[in-house]
């Protein structure tokens, strides 16, 4: 085709013509590659959600919740299913455990049809864990193996999950709380069919959209400046071509083919980039483990779709900012400079600030607006695009005033130009500032978790106890609170044999809150009893959970037994080994045992923890990806000037001028809003975490890590631009005053 | 070797036996097969206008490289004032240029985005000169050069006669002895090129800098107190024809 | 291609002559061929000229039969009318509207000559920067009617200037015509 041929002698056959559209294609090729892996992450994310979810058991009208599990005899089409979360050492195992006729035709996720009664299905990583350990500690609590969970019910190839089969009787009806991001309900449910969700609360999207946004952002940048590499020469030789007569639309159409056909193939070596970093990215830990690798593939559709869209965005934008250009046979258009950014740049800044704060101080006031997450998502993407909007004014004030004061030769070159080009000099730097910004505000929300102050001088349960919550019995059986006791008692002390336990204790129940325990039970589990009372009553529940232990003396002994401590020598297979022994005795339990560290454990593990991990993982690919970008178009800004600093040079200009202005061009618009980077960065934190909490979180001082990461990004910074020292020396010599 | 026979209708020319200010001798230069510089002679006393006229790809503009010190010539000297600049190291004779000679291109060698009177300042500022006074040399040059109204003005905004008028005050505005410049006239119409070379020289002469200007037009070369004529990498004036 | 008017024939039909005696059909011929192309000799001028140049001494008639007519005598140089013709080629012309027609007469007998056209180029090259030098200085602080008349000066001896240096660029080319 006459054009593609055009298109080849006029812009691949040439001096540096190559290095350009190489450094093009393979700018496109990052960016898509990243684009596809974060395609397949956020589809892996919704999906992995949705087989992860599954055991909650409480997702719209396939299940409901039995109160009277007793008089609820699953049938063929439902089952009866409680998800409870059991510990080992510090490890969360989800365990379903699923009543179901010998006929039942309900179908569990990885498994098929429901395990009979005393055998259990687990995921592989479950099986591992069971073989590497002796039964006594941790297999016989499930009883016999009869199979494995494949990866259609596992959340990633790390997950442990268990399916039992077991009877009504034996059936824990869990009490609700989280386990990694699946959020259990509790009780026993009537379940039709087993089904998840893409995402267990709407903050969880919230914080997967913002996560993607700060990733897509940089890549997004990237592009935008490696389409542009060399525009100053492309200008030239099109203008040679407008003089021999081609048409502006003719020129449009060449730039459009070039940028067409790089990007092109940019895109294909893009996809192949991501497959092959597929594998290395499923080795990355995130929110609630590995992936699997199917998980981050993409599906060809959707590839195609995105190589697609890249190739037309990029052709589109190459001709659009050509004919826009209006390059003459002459040249460009005279007085190259830049329309002079007004003020009215920092109104989408100031509206995302308005837009965070106004919805964090509704949701303060416990008013929440409707929809409070999208609103803060679109506070946050209006501060990142107000910010990138509002650099180049800023840049341009303080370039104005910078020009008039500087003394050196390289601050007049530098500030004059970033004063004529201040978009230009800024886009070099955004993505940088996009990531100072993004790092500020996932630094500062992670801060988040470590909120809670420890209390001083407060005793705390060992944390090799295990607590155990009893089965309250049914109401209507007049003579259970005695037989109730007395197997109680019995299974206990049977416990109590078990290798490693030191001692038991068995609270029983006050019509005041909380459990009273005998003086000799007290002592042997560590309860403090400073007055010596023959019973004393542990003040509310909260020490069972992650609270202090405050004791008063009893006014009266309980009546039934309603939990049980059972203290170990500390050492993890005592303590396992003492779990195992609990799940498996007599005991009808409203959960599965804990001690105070695997409570501490689950609350830690909060979705402000995943929060930071896909925020350092963004914050890194934003830094490394707006480092490449700041080299770019570092050399780009020296590319397009050569001949003319070629000259000064020939003058007798140092070199050393020509890599001061470098540094300063790239300085001065980092410098300018860095300090509001940080600054918005940690308000932005605090009003996605205050917000959506409704000021149940808060954020804390910066970590020591935080500052790591800054230093870190503006040493890579300052590598990317020490990085085109290089051709700032080479490419202002006096054979590039020659040319042009 | 061809010895520089020229005529010379100006008395300013003193041939009285003062040594020169530049002198070359035995310049050779090759680019690989090309040979620019075939052996040339050349002398510059103080105060001098030189024209290195001759046609294209003669090696005019190579010449002017070679004896300003930017290229180093396979062989032969040039000295400059008891100095010789073939012996020194890039960073003498980067700083030699900076110091005693200054340059005018026929193009394109401000900076687009410094207006006028910072173009002017640059080289003042290198040379270690305050920002105010440097502004305020940078001011009286291009009053001196008629550019007064213009030095708030971007190149771009600049006709090509007035741009090349900024150069000059930026070559002239460090004071140098020696001042180069290379096509001077080349992309003007006939009224700016009078223009630029009357200020050129006539700056030059009041200042009493010596200048070589390389120029293919006669009427620009007709501004000189004398012409040198490259030929082929020779100077041909008074030799023999091929 | 060769056209150019007033051309000092006196002084080229000499020159012509000093490339070897000639008797006068010959000669007028040879002029006619490099001159001559739009205007050529009449044979009335070609003899009245050499009468005038024999009469200067500068040519002698050779091997005459007697009572024949002058287109019977063959025509040879005198060393006076060497000189008078090498005098002539090196002389560079004061730069005046006709001087196109002399110079590119000198050159052709230069090279006919084998003489050093290249030389005489330069010569006339010199001759003209000087007198553009002269011009351009007159300019300066002169008033505009001066400047006017030096620049419509200035202007022709630059296209002379022009035509000498593409006719030097072309002398190689030109000498290979001439020794055909």
């Amino acid at each position: 085709m006459r054009l593609f041929t055009l298109t080849r002698l006029v812009t691949a056959e040439g001096r540096g013509a190559s290095g350009r559209l190489i450094g093009m294609a393979g700018g496109i090729a990052v960016g898509v590659a990243l684009l596809l892996l974060l395609l397949g992450g956020y589809d892996g994310v919704t999906s992995r959600s949705e087989r992860l979810s599954w055991p909650s058991l409480s997702h719209g009208e396939w299940s409901t919740q039995v109160q009277n599990p007793a008089a609820a005899a699953p049938t063929d089409d439902s089952v009866l299913a409680a998800t409870n979360l059991e510990h080992f050492d510090g490890e969360e195992i989800i365990r379903v455990d699923i009543v179901a006729t010998p006929d039942s035709t309900v179908v569990v996720p990885g498994v098929g049809r429901p395990p009979e009664a005393g055998t259990y299905h687990a995921s592989p990583a479950l099986i591992a864990l069971i073989e590497a350990n002796p039964t006594d500690i941790l297999g016989s609590r499930y009883g016999a193996p009869a199979g494995v969970i494949d990866e259609a019910g596992l959340a990633g190839p790390d997950s442990l999950v268990v399916v039992t089969g077991t009877t009504t009787e034996n059936l824990r009806p869990s009490i609700s709380g989280g386990a990694g991001s699946v959020f259990l309900r509790g009780g026993v449910w009537s379940v039709t069919e087993f089904r998840g969700v893409s995402y267990p609360s709407s903050n969880y999207r919230t914080i997967t959209i913002i996560g993607a946004i700060a990733v897509l952002l940089p890549v997004l940048i990237l592009v935008g400046i490696v389409t542009r590499l060399g525009a100053a020469t492309r200008t030239e030789r099109f203008a040679a071509l407008r003089l021999i007569g081609a048409t502006p639309r003719r020129v449009a159409a060449i730039a459009a083919t070039e940028t067409g056909v790089t990007s092109l193939v940019g895109a294909l070596a893009g996809v192949a980039l991501a497959w092959l970093l597929i594998p290395i990215a499923a080795l990355v830990e995130m929110e609630d483990g590995r992936f699997f690798r199917t998980d981050l593939t993409v599906p060809p559709g959707t590839v195609l779709i995105v190589v697609a869209g890249v190739v037309a965005g990029c052709t589109a934008v190459a001709g659009w900012r050509t004919s826009r250009a209006r390059i003459g046979p002459l040249g460009g258009s005279r007085g190259r400079t830049e329309r002079r950014p007004t003020a009215l740049g920092v109104v989408p800044l100031i509206a995302g600030v308005v837009v965070l704060l106004g919805a964090t101080t509704a949701a303060l006031r416990h008013t929440p607006l409707p929809r409070t997450d999208r609103i803060l998502i679109a506070g946050f993407v209006l501060l990142l695009v107000g910010l990138i909007a509002a650099g180049p004014v800023l840049t341009y004030w303080i370039a104005r005033i910078a020009a008039r004061r500087t003394h050196r030769t390289a601050g007049v070159i530098a500030m004059n130009r970033i004063q004529q080009h201040p978009r230009a000099t800024f886009r070099a730097v955004s993505g940088l500032v996009a990531a100072v910004f993004l790092v500020s505000v996932f630094s500062a929300g992670i801060t988040t978790v470590a909120e809670e102050p420890a209390i001083e001088d407060s005793e705390y349960l060992a944390p090799s106890t295990l607590i155990a919550w009893l089965h309250p019995p049914p109401p209507d059986d007049a003579g259970a609170p005695a037989s109730g006791t007395t197997a109680v008692t019995a299974a206990t002390s049977r416990i109590a044999q078990t290798n490693g336990v030191t001692a038991t204790a068995i609270g029983y129940s006050h019509p005041e809150s909380g459990p009273v325990f005998t003086a000799a039970d007290a002592a042997g589990a560590g309860l403090p009893n400073p007055h010596g009372a023959s019973h004393i009553q542990v003040n509310g529940s909260s020490a069972f959970g992650d609270g202090s232990l405050v004791t008063r003396p009893a006014t009266a002994p309980g009546t039934t037994p309603e939990i049980l401590l059972v203290a170990t020598d500390g050492t993890t297979h005592s303590v396992e080994r003492a779990r195992t022994a609990i799940l498996g005795s007599e005991l009808r339990l409203l959960s599965p045992p804990g001690t105070q560290a695997d409570h501490e454990g689950t609350r830690w593990r909060t979705w402000a923890d995943r929060y930071a991990t896909l925020g350092r993982l963004a914050v890194l690919v934003a830094t490394l990806i707006s480092a490449v970008a700041l080299a770019a178009s570092s050399i780009a800004a020296i590319l397009d000037r050569k001949r003319v600093l070629g000259l000064l040079r020939l003058m007798g200009m140092p070199v050393s001028t020509v890599r001061r202005v470098i540094v300063a061009e790239a300085a001065l618009p980092l410098a300018t809003v860095f300090a509001l980077c940080i600054g918005l960065g940690i308000l932005t934190a605090w009003c996605i975490v205050a917000g959506l909490t409704e000021g149940q979180r808060t954020i804390n001082w910066l970590p020591p890590s935080y500052y790591l990461i800054l230093a870190t990004s503006l040493a890579l910074a300052a590598t990317a631009v020490v990085a085109t020292f290089r051709t700032a020396r080479t490419s202002t010599t006096i054979e590039a005053t020659r040319i042009g | 070797m061809n010895k520089v026979e020229t005529i010379s209708m100006s008395p300013r020319t003193l041939e009285d036996g003062s040594a020169p200010l530049l002198s070359a001798r035995g310049l050779r230069l090759a680019f690989g097969l090309t040979e620019a510089l075939r052996g040339i002679d050349l002398d510059c006393h103080a105060g001098e206008i030189i024209a290195v006229t001759g046609p294209s790809g003669s090696g005019k503009s190579t010449l002017l490289h070679v004896l300003a010190g930017v290229l180093v010539p396979d062989e032969g000297t040039v000295d400059y004032d008891n100095v010789r600049l073939t012996d020194l190291n890039e960073a003498g004779r980067s700083r030699l240029r900076l110091d005693k000679f200054g340059f005018v291109f026929q193009h394109g060698q401000l900076l687009p985005d410094l207006n006028a009177v910072d173009n002017v300042t640059l080289p003042l500022l290198l040379a270690g000169v305050k920002r105010r006074e440097a502004r305020r040399r940078a001011d009286a040059w291009l009053d001196r050069l008629g550019l007064g109204e213009y030095s708030r003005k971007l190149p771009g905004q600049l006709s090509g006669g007035q741009a090349q008028r900024v150069a000059i005050a930026r070559a002239l505005a460090t004071k140098p002895t020696l001042l180069f410049t290379d096509e001077p006239t080349g992309s003007l119409d006939s009224l700016a090129a009078e223009t630029v070379m009357l200020a050129l020289t006539e700056a030059a002469r009041d200042a009493n800098t010596a200048l070589i200007l390389t120029t293919h037009d006669p009427r620009t070369a007709a501004y000189a107190d004398r012409e040198v004529v490259v030929r082929d990498g020779q100077v041909t004036i008074g030799g023999a024809y091929g | 291609m060769y056209i150019f008017p007033g051309v000092d024939n006196t002084t080229t039909l000499l020159g012509l002559l000093g490339t070897g005696a000639s008797y006068g059909y010959d000669l007028k011929s040879r002029y006619d061929r490099w001159f001559g192309l739009k205007k050529p000799l009449a044979f009335g001028q070609v003899y009245t000229t050499l009468t005038r140049l024999m009469r200067d001494g500068w040519i002698v008639a050779i091997g005459a039969e007697a009572g024949t007519g002058p287109e019977r005598k063959r025509y040879g140089i005198t060393p006076a009318g060497r000189a008078r013709v090498l005098e002539w080629i090196f002389t560079p012309e004061v730069p005046s509207e006709t001087l196109q027609s002399d110079l590119f007469a000198k050159t052709i007998i230069a090279l006919l000559l084998g003489d050093d056209a290249g030389r005489l180029l330069d010569l006339q090259r010199s001759r003209h920067m000087a007198r553009m030098r002269e011009l351009t200085n007159e300019k300066r602080g002169a008033s505009l009617a001066v400047v006017l008349a030096c620049d419509h000066a200035l202007f022709h001896i630059e296209a002379d200037l022009r035509w000498i240096d593409l006719t030097a660029a072309r002398l190689s080319q030109l000498q290979a015509e001439v020794k055909k």
